[in-house]
């Protein structure tokens, strides 16, 4: 009989990872969060009693990152006080120039912390392995993960394969030859090779419902807008040769969008609930997708409502693609609070119907001509 | 408004004067002076100026004559009040203000409480309407503001069909141009400062991701360089260790094949020794055969040539006996043509010196004709006086000059007749005798004649002056042929002629002669034939020694003389040429017979010397027994070769050579492309990574904020340019349906007046003519004429006049206009004023009354 076996699964760590629409401001506390939310890792890890934490890849954004963020990183993981494993993933790979070669971090990284810079076994405990297949180079050009289980023979010990890259059944792109074979590594858990398959590269976190045992655990934190919620992990406990996986929610950003046809100013209400909604704002990102049709005072209030959010979220900016869907037509009300007549309510008029064929100039102008015009 | 009647009194240049206005065109006429414009000044004083005024304006309207102050005093209608309207300035001031029809009909206001009631009903009217529809004579002939004319403005607006400017339209538009104005050019042709300042934040943006881009592309080349230098590393290492197994089974074969190549070696170095020997007997045996053919090929040769040698010799005595005597024959033939030659030449200088002899003889002869030809020359040419034709030619026409003058004088001059009536017969003539026969003497007086009676009488005759110079004439004419016929050595024209023609004759003679004399000489110089009887004189002086002889004879012997010498010659030559020949062979036979004769001896010493160290059959048995080592020699090298083949061959040792080189050639590249990996390392390792990561991060944020300025910049600058654009073009429209009544008007007034058809007006924004088209003509305002310009103003008065509200109308008055149009404009212009009657009052102030009279329904004062 083995003893059951606790760890927590993390992947895509990205450390060091910018984001183009954030201020400065924001930028600095999304790259510092990244490194605070592994000790928030470290106290599930305690919470959960996890006897290591195994990250799947995509440790560090690039090669190149800073001394500070490889220090503060590398702290961070000393502070766990926990085994934690390294694979070098497609965005760290081994190999010449690789991160993990650097001074900065062999010569930082705690005790602790193992990297997974071959095909192992790693002897995590006596009872315990880690077969790795760590990324030699950003474009192995097969299969990046299936190809050690040929060389695997049974174990009495509970072996963890790790790996990195996109399973095919999830992958749009099935013909790709870069792909992980879903089935083989299903084969390999069913025939009890392996126990359990921490994989990483995909930042949504996702669980196997034939095995429960080959997932993906999610970014720790969230890294774009098709990641609908805050980073997360998966808390994994084998226990006579099955696997069970269970997620946590670990991150503070999040990254969402807000959907909302907007034809009135009682719309424009639902907008702010909607944002209102959304806790955490300093470290949510938010991406607007808005359509219908809306008065020139109530495009006026939806322009407050926008910048008044842009002090308090860590961002908030319309999708450019989306842009052209919410037009702006004068009614009566704007008419009377504008007050025009003459050739300026011609002017208005011939707006009014450029909007209508969709000219996003024409939207501005028309607000331009509500905030000139004096609206009263 | 309309003015009733206006009362002036003490006002500058009036005493008192009192008009009344018709509702439709009155004309004020009257002289210079008379006080017109002041009439409306001072209507412009009542309405303006409080009677409690000082204003120096009014100090200058009052009279110096007279104490009393201005007084203006009007009645108008005014809105629906008629008033009377009076004030007093500086003495005595006063103001009144009574009402006489309307609702307040019969109050009467004072002071500032009439003032200000007239200013409260003065504020109902446009009061820009009432300064524009006004002409001046001082004023300048420039366009009212009419745009600024609430009552035209209301009557255009109302034909335009709606509220032009509701007050906020026009500010708006400010403010939209304002706005435009921040992100464009004034002309909006170009961004503004700030906009252009937001693209080129991006385009720096850009350059600066770029160059970042760069830079990081540069740490990602390094990484690839790498990735492929360690591909190529362990490549190049397993390959390497292949050719190294590969080299290892190679050895053992090697050093096999290698004793094999020793031993085989070892049997060619014997076989290249026997060769050798081989080859040594063979030559010596080669070289003794040589030595026996020299020696008998020596004696051979030595006979041919003692042969030859004797042949030689037989063939040249005959010949040199052949040549003695041809020798004895020449000599023969020499000796007896010297003699004949001699005989010869003494025949030819016979011959020569009889020639001589003649010729001398004829030259002589010609010499001598030739003397005695000159002789005769020299004496004619003595004899004969030069005289030609034109000496007698002078002395003819001076006699004819002479008896010319002669017959002028005679006739001209007194005469003296003296006859003889008995004694004295003899008389003297100025000296001369002169006997006085029966026949009178007389003679014309030309010079002082003496005529004496011997003894008795003496008279002196003198002419006149005249005569005088006459016989001067004469007397110089006859000295004349006096002196030329004494130079020609007589003394009458006779005389003259005479030797003329001798000396002609003498002329002729002596060119006869010379003829002759020529002819003598056939044609040569007489020196030059004196020369050659000279030269051949001293030919014959010194000549040799003559014997006469048959020339013929003589040369035709030495002729034949000469070819048989000549044939001797030649047998000789040909004698001597085949002897030199033959000696010159004999000699060179003779020399080789020599030659022969120690090369044969040398040849068979040679042989006898060799035979003597080793005898033929020596040298045969020697090359048997080297021929024999040989064969054997080369048998163990077949047999060494067999067995080298057999281990591998050369083969085996030339792989492993070309092995142990590739192998050290694979090192050196392996080698080669480790250092170039360890340079490479280096490099990314010196290179600023994570400096470079974040500048490219850095970069990449700055151009996401630098685009997204600039979109916002410039979405905000199309939108206020389109607001801006919209706005304007509606604006324009509007004003141009704002202006079109105006316009119009004044178009159907100009057509009507210019009677032209193409008459049009291009009126501006600001209701102002900005061109005159006519004709197909357009003159911009400014440029019209004087003339064309007052026409113009009155008709853009006319025009305001036809367009506003008989309520908001006000009276149009012309001071002294027209003044610069022609007859015909003039009557056009009035008669369009007189059209105008109708459209509201029109007061006419002239000092020229004829011009308006067409206007006759106008209402007409004077004063």
């Amino acid at each position: 009989m083995r003893e059951p076996v606790t760890f927590i699964h993390s992947a895509d760590w990205q450390l060091g990872m910018t984001r183009r629409y954030l201020s400065d401001e924001a930028q600095a506390r999304f790259t510092g969060d990244r490194v605070a939310t592994i000790r928030t890792i470290g106290d599930l890890a305690e919470r959960e009693d996890a006897q290591f934490i195994v990250v799947a890849g995509d440790v560090f954004e690039t090669p190149n990152l800073s001394r500070r963020d490889i220090g503060r990183a590398c702290e961070a993981m000393a502070e766990i006080g926990r085994p934690i494993f390294l694979l070098p993933g497609n965005h760290d790979p081994l190999g010449p120039g690789s991160i993990w070669t650097r001074r900065d971090l062999t010569d930082s990284l705690p005790d602790s912390v193992t990297v997974l810079d071959g095909e192992g076994p790693f002897e995590v405990s006596r009872d315990v392995e880690i077969v790795a297949v760590p990324w030699r180079s950003k474009d192995p050009g097969r299969d990046p993960v299936t190809g050690i289980l040929d060389t695997l023979e049974p174990t009495e010990k509970t072996r963890i394969l790790v790996g990195h890259g996109m399973l095919d059944e999830l992958d749009p792109d099935r013909d790709s030859t870069k792909t992980v074979d879903t089935g083989a590594l299903r084969q390999a858990v069913t025939d009890g090779l392996v126990d359990y398959v921490a994989l990483g590269d995909r930042h949504i976190c996702w669980i196997d419902e034939v095995t429960g045992a080959v997932n993906y655990s999610g970014a720790h934190e969230s890294t774009s807008f098709r990641e609908s919620t805050r980073g997360t992990v998966l808390s994994v406990r084998i226990e006579d040769g099955r696997a069970r996986a269970e997620r946590r929610e670990v991150g503070t950003w999040l990254h969402t969008e807000l959907t909302r046809e907007l034809t009135s100013s009682a719309d424009l209400d639902l907008l702010r609930e909607d944002l209102a909604a959304v806790w955490q704002k300093d470290r949510a990102i938010v991406r607007t997708e808005l359509s219908g049709t809306l008065s020139m005072a109530a495009a006026a209030e939806l322009d407050r409502l926008l910048d008044d959010q842009q002090q308090i979220f860590a961002a908030i900016f319309p999708w450019e693609r989306k842009k052209l869907e919410l037009v702006i037509i004068p009614d009566e009300s704007d008419e009377d609070a504008l007050g025009l007549s003459g050739f300026a309510a011609d002017a208005m008029a011939e707006l009014r119907e450029l909007a209508e064929g969709g000219s996003q100039s024409a939207n501005d102008a028309l607000r331009l001509l509500y905030r000139l015009g004096g609206a009263r | 408004m309309r003015l009733l009647s206006l009362r002036v009194k003490d006002f500058r240049g009036i005493d008192a004067e009192e008009v009344s206005f018709s509702d439709g065109i009155t004309v004020v006429a009257g002289r210079n002076e008379a006080g017109k414009t002041s009439l409306v000044d001072a209507f412009d004083f009542l309405i303006k100026h409080k009677a409690t005024s000082r204003r120096e304006e009014i100090n200058r309207a009052q009279p110096y004559r007279t104490e009393a102050g201005p007084e203006v005093e009007a009645e108008f209608i005014i809105g629906n009040e008629r008033v009377s309207y009076r004030k007093r300035w500086l003495t005595k001031p006063e103001t009144v203000l009574a009402f006489l029809e309307g609702p307040r009909a019969g109050q009467t206001l004072v002071a500032d409480e009439a003032h200000l009631a007239a200013d409260e009903l003065w504020g109902s009217l446009d009061s820009q309407l009432w300064e524009a529809s006004r002409l001046m004579q001082a004023s300048a002939l420039d366009q009212s503001p009419l745009s600024s004319c609430s009552a035209l403005q209301r009557a255009l607006e109302a034909q335009a069909g709606g509220t032009i400017d509701d007050g906020s339209s026009g500010p708006l538009m400010e403010r939209v141009t304002a706005e435009a104005d921040r992100y464009y050019q004034p002309k909006r042709g170009d961004f503004s400062r700030s906009t252009k300042a937001a693209v080129e934040r991006v385009t720096a943006a850009e350059k600066r991701l770029a160059e970042a881009k760069d830079a990081l592309e540069e740490l990602s080349d390094l990484v690839t360089t790498l990735v492929a230098l360690e591909a190529d590393i362990d490549d190049q290492q397993a390959v390497l260790d292949g050719q190294r197994r590969d080299l290892g089974g190679l050895a053992a074969q090697a050093e096999s094949a290698r004793a094999n190549q020793s031993a085989l070696e070892a049997a060619t170095r014997t076989v290249e020794t026997a060769q050798r020997d081989c080859d040594d007997a063979k030559a010596q045996l080669a070289a003794r055969e040589a030595l026996v053919v020299a020696a008998e090929n020596a004696g051979s040769a030595l006979a041919e040539l003692l042969a030859a040698e004797a042949s030689a010799k037989e063939s040249l005595a005959p010949l040199e006996e052949s040549v003695s005597d041809t020798r004895d024959t020449i000599t023969r033939l020499k000796s007896e043509l010297t003699d004949v030659k001699k005989s010869l030449a003494s025949a030819r200088r016979f011959e020569e010196q009889s020639r001589t002899k003649t010729a001398v003889e004829r030259l002589q002869g010609q010499l001598d004709d030739c003397d005695r030809l000159t002789k005769e020359i020299a004496e004619l040419e003595a004899g004969s006086v030069p005289v030609d034709g034109t000496v007698l030619d002078r002395v003819v026409e001076l006699e004819q000059s002479i008896a010319i003058a002669e017959a002028t004088a005679n006739a001209g001059a007194a005469r003296v007749r003296v006859e003889s009536l008995g004694n004295p017969e003899a008389i003297l003539l100025d000296g001369a005798e002169q006997i006085l026969g029966p026949e009178a003497f007389e003679q014309a007086i030309l010079d002082e004649l003496v005529i004496e009676i011997p003894g008795q009488l003496r008279f002196t005759v003198t002419p006149d002056i005249a005569a005088g110079g006459s016989r001067r004439d004469i007397d110089r004419l006859r000295e004349e042929r006096r002196e030329i016929l004494a130079d020609a050595g007589v003394e009458s024209t006779s005389e003259l002629k005479e030797a003329i023609r001798r000396c002609e004759e003498t002329a002729a003679e002596i060119v006869r002669l010379k003829d002759r004399r020529t002819d003598r000489l056939e044609g040569r110089e007489e020196s030059v034939i004196r020369d050659e009887l000279s030269r051949l004189l001293a030919s014959l002086e010194r000549g040799e020694e003559a014997v006469e002889g048959d020339i013929d004879a003589l040369v035709a012997r030495q002729e034949q003389l000469e070819v048989e010498r000549e044939t001797a010659d030649a047998v000789l030559d040909s004698h001597l040429r085949e002897a030199d020949l033959l000696r010159t062979r004999l000699a060179e036979t003779e020399g080789q017979v020599k030659n022969q004769q120690i090369v044969t001896t040398r040849a068979t010493e040679d042989l006898a010397d060799a035979r003597s160290r080793c005898s033929d059959e020596d040298l045969e048995k020697a090359l048997a027994e080297s021929t024999a080592a040989l064969t054997a020699a080369q048998s163990d090298v077949a047999k060494a070769k067999r067995l080298l083949d057999e281990s591998g061959g050369a083969a085996v040792l030339t792989d492993y050579e070309l092995q142990v080189k590739h192998v050290e050639g694979l090192q050196k590249i392996l080698g080669d492309v480790r250092h170039e990996h360890g340079v490479t390392l280096g490099i990314l390792d010196a290179k600023n990574r994570d400096g470079i990561q974040s500048a490219h991060d850095r970069a990449e944020h700055e151009l996401q904020q630098a685009v997204a300025e600039r979109d916002s910049i410039l979405a905000r600058a199309e939108a206020a340019r389109l607001l801006e654009e919209v706005l304007a073009r509606h604006q324009k429209e509007t004003h141009r349906r704002y202006i079109e009544p105006f316009r119009s008007a004044l178009r159907d007034l100009g057509r009507a007046t210019y009677q032209d058809p193409s008459f049009d007006v291009d009126v501006s924004d600001q209701l102002e003519v900005v061109s005159r088209s006519m004709g197909g003509t357009t003159i911009p305002f400014e440029s019209l004429s004087t003339g064309a310009k007052e026409q113009m103003s009155i008709l853009i008065r006319l025009a305001t006049a036809s367009l506003v509200s008989p309520d908001d109308a006000v009276p149009i008055l012309f001071d002294d206009t027209l003044g610069y149009s022609d007859r015909t404009r003039l009557r056009r212009i009035v008669d369009a004023i007189g059209s105008a009657d109708g459209v509201g009052q029109i007061i006419i102030f002239t000092a020229n009354e004829d011009r308006f009279a067409g206007l006759d329904s106008a209402a007409r004062v004077r004063i």
